[in-house]
């Protein structure tokens, strides 16, 4: 198919646009249900949405984000040879405004009229 | 509730002493009709105030950007030499209302500055609090 490159280079030009955001939510649903170090978080949203990419830069800056918002927390743990390493957790407020994020923006996803016509017929 | 960095307050009680010097020193050259000293006094108190803002600012912990910083400093002295202007010609027995002619003017400066400021959370720009 000819078309074949050019709708590769559209659809990542829009995925693109279409992950920011993406990886706030991934890294907030990676901590809501234990605390993790950030390669279990990196390993986490790998495994869970793979065409992300949580690379080291981008998740140590997005967690300075969230811990400056109050969204998370840390503590820091011994390692067992090294410095110590710190594991984030959620905080109540990150809970709260998580929850309420995938209520608003995720969940009327799944609503019966939306799949319809997600699934509708290819033109 | 507007909340105040400590920098910010301690900025607010410099340039409310500036400004109570420079309008005890302003009545006293007008008085004397010393025109030509009031632009050179005007200047520096201009030029004091706005390294005490920057110098305050530069060093202020607490937001984590500096985007809407300079506006919180800026409201500041507006604040500030409103109040302590109006006070001072109300002490001094001199006419209020150039003060207030000029703060309305500077109103619109202060408006503008607001717009124009990013939008910020907690100190961070809005639009990369969420990566």
């Amino acid at each position: 198919m000819k078309d074949a490159p050019y709708i590769e280079e559209l659809l990542q030009t829009w995925e693109q646009v279409h992950k920011k955001g993406h990886l706030s939510l991934w890294v907030l649903v990676a901590l809501r249900d234990e605390p993790r170090y950030p390669r279990e978080i990196s390993e986490f949203v790998a495994d869970v949405a793979p065409s992300m990419s949580c690379e080291g830069q981008s998740l140590y800056r997005a967690l300075r984000r969230f811990h400056d918002l109050e969204l998370v927390t840390f503590s820091k743990q011994k390692g067992s040879r090294g410095p110590d390493r710190k594991v984030y957790r959620l905080t109540a407020l990150g809970r709260r405004v998580l929850a309420a994020f995938i209520d608003r923006n995720i969940m009327f996803l799944y609503s019966r009229r939306v799949r319809a016509l997600l699934e509708g017929s290819d033109g | 509730m507007i909340k105040l960095t400590r920098n910010q307050w301690c900025f607010a009680l410099v340039a409310a002493g500036l400004t109570a010097a420079f309008h005890h020193h302003l009545f006293g050259f007008i008085e004397e009709e010393q025109w030509s000293s009031i632009g050179w006094y005007a200047g520096g108190y201009g030029v004091a105030m706005f390294l005490a803002g920057l110098a305050f600012g530069a060093t202020d912990s607490v937001a984590k950007s500096r985007l809407d910083l300079g506006f919180g400093y800026h409201a500041i002295t507006f604040v500030v030499v409103l109040v302590v202007g109006t006070l001072a010609a109300l002490v001094y027995g001199q006419p209020v209302w150039p003060q207030l002619l000029g703060t309305a003017g500077w109103a619109v400066g202060l408006y503008v500055h607001y717009r124009m400021s990013r939008r910020t959370v907690k100190g961070l720009d809005a639009e990369e609090a969420f990566p």
